[in-house]
C-alpha cells in the first residue's frame, strides 16, 4: 500500500524538548491518530511538514515527494487546520475565502458555499466575532475545499462540543472512502480516536513509543491486574511499565499471549489508548 | 436533602444584540437570542456532578449566575443552604472555582497570586498550599503566563483546595489538558469530596471524564435542563437500536429521542431500554449508550419531529 | 506574485485606503513647509518607509503567518511579494507626496526643485536605505526589533544633541550627507544622464543585497 505521508528519522530540538528520530507512515486511504501528553512533540511534527519550523535531519515525503524540494506542490495537496486557527481578525469571511482560493488550482466555490451553509457560518461575519468552535469549522471548510488528498489537522476537536467532534470525525471518515486520501490529526482526546482512527501513533517526550494499526492495539494491548506476584523479576520483562497501589499491582503488557502464559491467575482488561499513554508515561518520568 | 447546590427556576436571557460575555455562541436558541429558561437542578453534598451540553446551551451562564458575576431575571440560587447574593460574602469564601481561562494576573509570579488572593480568605491554610504546590510541583517564582495551561489549572485547583472550599465549581477544567493530564485531575477531585462531604460541579465537553467520576450529570440545550439524574440511571436506561428501516415505523417513533439515518441503517436512541430490549431485541441491536451518543443525538436536527 | 498582492489588499482594505488616501496629504503639507532641500529628503523618505512595515507589522499581530505559510507558498515568493508591494507603496506615496509639496499654497520650494533629479534621486536613495537596512531587522526581529532600532537611533540623537558634542553633530550631518553627496559627486562625475543610470543601479544592487539578506533570515524563522 502506497504512503500518503512518510516520515523517517525526523529530529528537531528546541531549548528543553527534542523530536528523536520520530517514524511513521500514514498509508493511503487511511486516517492516523497522533496523540501524547502536551508537549510530547505533536504540533512540531506538524509544522515540521508544513515546513513552518525547520528540521535538523530527516525526511518527510508526501505522496513521495520532499516537502522541501516540492514545498509548492506538497502543500498543493495539503488541508491543514491548526490549533488555533488565526488570521488577520477584523475581516469578512467571504473576503478570507477570496484570499487563500487564488492559492490551491483546485479550489472548489461550490463545494466551499455548500460547507459554510452546512455550517452555519455566515460569510459576512467577520473572523474575530466567532466562537473557537465556529472558527474550526471555518478553518475546516478552507482545508476541505480544494480537494486536498492530504488532510493534517492539529488538536482539531479540542474545545470542541461532544455533537460537533462527531460530525467531523464522521466528515473526516467521509474524506478517505476514496482509498487514495489520507488524514493526520492530533487529539487530547482518546476516545475520538478509539471511534474513528485506522492508526495511532504515540508519542512521548519527542519519541514514537508506538506506531501501529488501531486493531492490532486492541488486540495486542491489555492493563494485567493481580497481586506482587506480577513484580517477579523474571517475568516482569513483560510489561511495559507496572504500577503499584495499596489494592494491588497493576501492569501494561503489549503481548497479551506470553503475558497470559506467565500469569494465568491474573485479570486481563482491554487497555484503552488513554490507558497506554498513562502507564508509559508514568513509567517513563520514574526511570 | 442536604444541598451544596440547589437551582430553581433559574431565568435569563440575553438580547442578540446585547450579549456581554461571550461571542455568539454555536447553537444558541433561536434569533441570536439567547435564554435560560427556568433551569432547576440540585446537586446533594457529598457528590460529584458534570454539566454538560452543546457550546452555548448556557453552562457557563448558570456557572456566572452562581458566582454571581451576572444578574439572573428570576429564580433562585441556593449555595450551601444560602441565597448566592444576600449571604454572597460567606458562599464565596466557602466555595472555590476554576474558569474555563483562568485569568489572575498574567504578569505576577505564582508566589505572587498567592499573596493576592489569600487575604481573601478567611480560612486561608497557608501550608495547605505550601503543600498543594509542592504536590502539583508548581513553580512558585515562575510567571504565570509563561505556564502550560495545565500547571495554570493546577494552580488554580490549589488555591481553591486551600481555603477550604466546600463546593468547587469548575469550567472546563480539562478543556485542552492531556489524558495524563486529565487522569490526575480528575482522581484529585475524587479525593477531594472523599472528605467531609465536599462537592463539586463541573461542566465539561470530554463526556468520558464523567464516565469515570461524576455521580450525577446534568444535561443542558438550549437554556433548558434536559435531565439530572444520578449517572448509574442514564447509563442503564439509555440505549441506541441500531436496525432497518423498520425501525421507523410510526408506532416507534414516540419511543425515541433522536434517529439517524445513514446508508448502513438507522441508529435510534430511546430512554426506556427495557421497552426497546422487549420491542427491538431480535431483530436489532441494542448497545448502552453513551453520554457523547445522548448528546449526538439529541442534537438539533437529529429530533424524531 | 499577484495573489499574494491580492491577500494585502484585502485583509488590509481599510488601512490601505485610509492611509493611502490621508497620508500622502500629511506629508504634502508638511513637506511644503520645510524649504531646505537637505532634511526633506531625510524626512519623507522615512516616513514613506513606514507604511509598509505597518501593513506587515498587522499580519505579525495577528500572528496570521503560520496560516498564510502553510498555503502553496514558498518562503521566497512571500519575500519577493513583500518587497515589490512594499515599493510600490513607497513609489506612489513618493509621487502623490511630492506633487502635494509642489501645489499646495504657500510652498517653499518650487516644483522645478521637488522634481529636480537632486531631490528625486536622494528621496530614492534615502527609501532604499532605510528599507534595505530595516526588512532584515524586521524578518528577524518583527515589529521589536524595528521599535527597538528606532529607539536606539532616537537615544543616539538625542545624547548627541544634549552633550552638544561637535563631533557628535558633525558625525550625525555627515551620515545624513552621505547619501545626497554621494548623488551629487556621481552627478558630476558621470555628468546628468549616466548618473541617473549609475545612482538607480546602485540602489537596486543595495536593495538586492537587502533581500539576499532577509531571504536567508526569512528561512531561518519558526513559526
Amino acid at each position: 500500500m502506497a504512503a500518503a505521508l512518510e516520515i523517517s528519522g525526523l529530529r528537531k530540538s528546541y531549548k528543553g524538548f527534542a523530536l528523536k528520530d520520530v517514524s511513521f507512515a500514514v498509508p493511503e486511504g487511511s486516517i492516523m491518530g497522533l496523540v501524547g501528553p502536551n508537549g510530547a512533540g505533536k504540533t512540531t511534527i506538524v509544522k515540521l511538514i508544513l515546513n513552518l519550523v525547520r528540521r535538523q535531519a530527516g525526511a518527510i515525503k508526501v505522496f513521495g515527494l520532499d516537502n522541501l524540494a516540492d514545498e509548492k506542490a506538497v502543500k498543493n495537496r495539503i488541508g491543514f487546520v491548526h490549533e488555533t486557527p488565526a488570521l488577520v481578525e477584523d475581516v469578512p469571511l467571504r473576503d478570507i475565502a477570496s484570499v487563500v482560493a487564488p492559492f490551491y488550482p483546485c479550489w472548489n466555490p461550490a463545494l466551499f458555499q455548500a460547507m459554510l451553509r452546512e455550517f452555519e457560518l455566515p460569510a459576512g461575519k467577520k473572523f474575530k466575532a466567532l466562537s473557537h468552535g465556529m472558527k474550526m469549522k471555518f478553518s475546516l471548510a478552507l482545508a476541505l475545499s480544494h480537494d486536498a488528498d492530504l488532510l493534517i489537522l492539529d488538536e482539531p476537536t479540542s474545545g470542541l462540543d461532544p455533537v460537533f467532534r462527531r460530525e467531523l470525525l464522521d466528515r473526516l471518515a467521509g474524506v478517505i472512502q476514496d482509498g487514495r486520501k489520507a488524514v493526520l490529526f492530533s487529539t487530547h482526546v482518546t476516545s475520538d480516536l478509539e471511534r474513528t482512527a485506522d492508526y495511532v501513533t504515540l508519542l512521548l517526550d519527542g519519541e514514537v513509543v508506538l506506531s501501529a494499526p488501531r486493531d492490532d492495539i486492541r488486540d495486542k494491548w491489555a492493563v494485567v491486574k493481580g497481586g506482587p506476584e506480577l513484580l517477579d523479576p523474571v517475568r516482569c520483562p513483560l510489561f511495559r511499565a507496572v504500577r503499584e497501589s495499596p489494592y494491588g499491582v497493576e501492569a501494561l503488557t503489549g503481548d497479551i499471549p506470553a503475558s497470559r502464559a506467565a500469569f494465568p491467575s491474573a485479570v486481563f482488561d482491554r487497555a484503552s489508548i488513554e490507558d497506554i499513554m498513562v502507564f508509559l508515561h508514568s513509567g517513563a518520568s520514574h526511570d | 436533602m442536604d444541598c451544596a447546590l440547589e437551582i430553581k427556576d433559574l431565568s435569563k436571557s440575553y438580547s442578540p444584540s446585547g450579549r456581554l460575555t461571550r461571542p455568539a455562541p454555536d447553537s444558541a436558541g433561536s434569533g441570536g437570542g439567547f435564554h435560560l429558561n427556568e433551569v432547576s437542578f440540585s446537586l446533594p453534598r457529598g457528590y460529584i456532578m458534570g454539566l454538560i451540553g452543546p457550546n452555548g446551551a448556557g453552562k457557563t451562564t448558570i456557572i456566572k449566575l452562581i458566582l454571581n458575576l451576572i444578574r439572573r431575571d428570576g429564580g433562585e440560587i441556593r449555595v450551601l443552604g444560602l441565597d448566592n447574593i444576600a449571604g454572597e460574602m460567606e458562599i464565596k469564601s466557602r466555595l472555590g472555582f476554576v474558569h474555563d481561562t483562568p485569568f489572575f494576573y498574567e504578569h505576577l509570579t505564582l508566589a505572587d497570586v498567592r499573596k493576592t488572593v489569600a487575604p481573601f480568605y478567611r480560612d486561608w491554610d497557608d501550608a495547605c498550599f505550601r503543600r498543594l504546590a509542592e504536590e502539583f510541583e508548581l513553580p512558585l517564582g515562575k510567571r504565570f503566563k509563561t505556564l502550560s495551561r495545565g500547571m495554570k489549572m493546577k494552580f488554580a485547583l490549589a488555591a481553591a483546595l486551600s481555603h477550604k472550599a466546600e463546593l468547587l465549581i469548575l469550567d472546563e477544567p480539562t478543556s485542552g489538558l492531556d489524558p495524563v493530564f486529565r487522569r490526575e485531575l480528575l482522581r484529585k477531585l475524587s479525593a477531594f469530596i472523599q472528605d467531609e462531604g465536599k462537592s463539586v460541579l463541573f461542566s465539561t465537553h470530554i463526556t468520558s471524564d464523567l464516565e469515570r467520576i461524576a455521580d450525577f450529570i446534568t444535561f443542558i440545550r438550549g437554556g433548558r435542563i434536559v435531565f439530572s439524574s444520578p449517572r448509574d440511571r442514564i447509563l442503564g436506561a439509555w440505549v441506541v437500536v441500531k436496525g432497518g428501516p423498520e425501525l421507523l415505523a410510526a408506532e416507534n417513533r414516540p419511543l425515541f429521542k433522536g434517529i439517524r439515518q445513514s446508508a448502513c441503517g438507522v441508529h435510534a436512541l430511546t430512554a426506556e431500554a427495557d421497552e426497546a430490549r422487549r420491542r427491538f431485541g431480535r431483530e436489532a441491536i441494542v448497545e448502552t449508550a453513551t453520554l457523547e451518543d445522548i448528546m449526538f443525538f439529541m442534537s438539533k436536527g437529529n429530533g424524531h419531529a | 506574485m499577484i495573489k499574494l498582492f491580492r491577500k494585502d489588499f484585502i485583509l488590509h482594505k481599510k488601512f490601505v485606503l485610509g492611509v493611502g488616501l490621508v497620508y500622502p496629504l500629511y506629508i504634502g503639507y508638511m513637506g511644503s513647509r520645510i524649504g531646505r532641500t537637505t532634511l526633506l529628503p531625510v524626512l519623507c523618505a522615512f516616513l514613506y518607509v513606514i507604511v509598509p512595515f505597518v501593513l506587515f507589522g498587522r499580519e505579525d499581530k495577528f500572528k496570521a503567518e503560520t496560516f498564510t505559510l502553510s498555503l502553496p507558498v514558498t518562503r521566497r515568493e512571500y519575500l519577493r511579494a513583500r518587497f515589490l508591494l512594499s515599493w510600490i507603496l513607497m513609489l506612489l506615496m513618493f509621487a502623490a507626496g511630492s506633487l502635494l509639496m509642489a501645489v499646495v499654497p504657500g510652498a517653499k520650494l518650487p516644483a522645478a526643485t521637488v522634481f529636480g533629479p537632486r531631490m528625486v534621486l536622494s528621496s530614492l536613495a534615502f527609501i532604499a536605505v532605510y528599507f534595505g537596512l530595516l526588512m532584515p531587522l524586521f524578518v528577524r526581529f518583527g515589529q521589536a526589533g524595528l521599535l527597538v532600532f528606532l529607539v536606539v537611533l532616537q537615544v543616539t540623537g538625542v545624547l548627541l544633541m544634549v552633550f552638544r558634542s561637535s563631533v557628535g553633530i558633525g558625525l550625525i550631518k555627515t551620515l545624513f550627507r552621505l547619501v545626497p553627496n554621494a548623488v551629487a559627486e556621481i552627478q558630476a562625475a558621470f555628468g546628468p544622464a549616466p548618473a541617473v543610470f549609475a545612482v538607480l543601479s546602485l540602489l537596486a544592487l543595495f536593495s538586492y543585497g537587502s533581500f539576499s539578506l532577509s531571504l536567508a533570515l526569512f528561512r531561518r524563522k519558526e513559526y
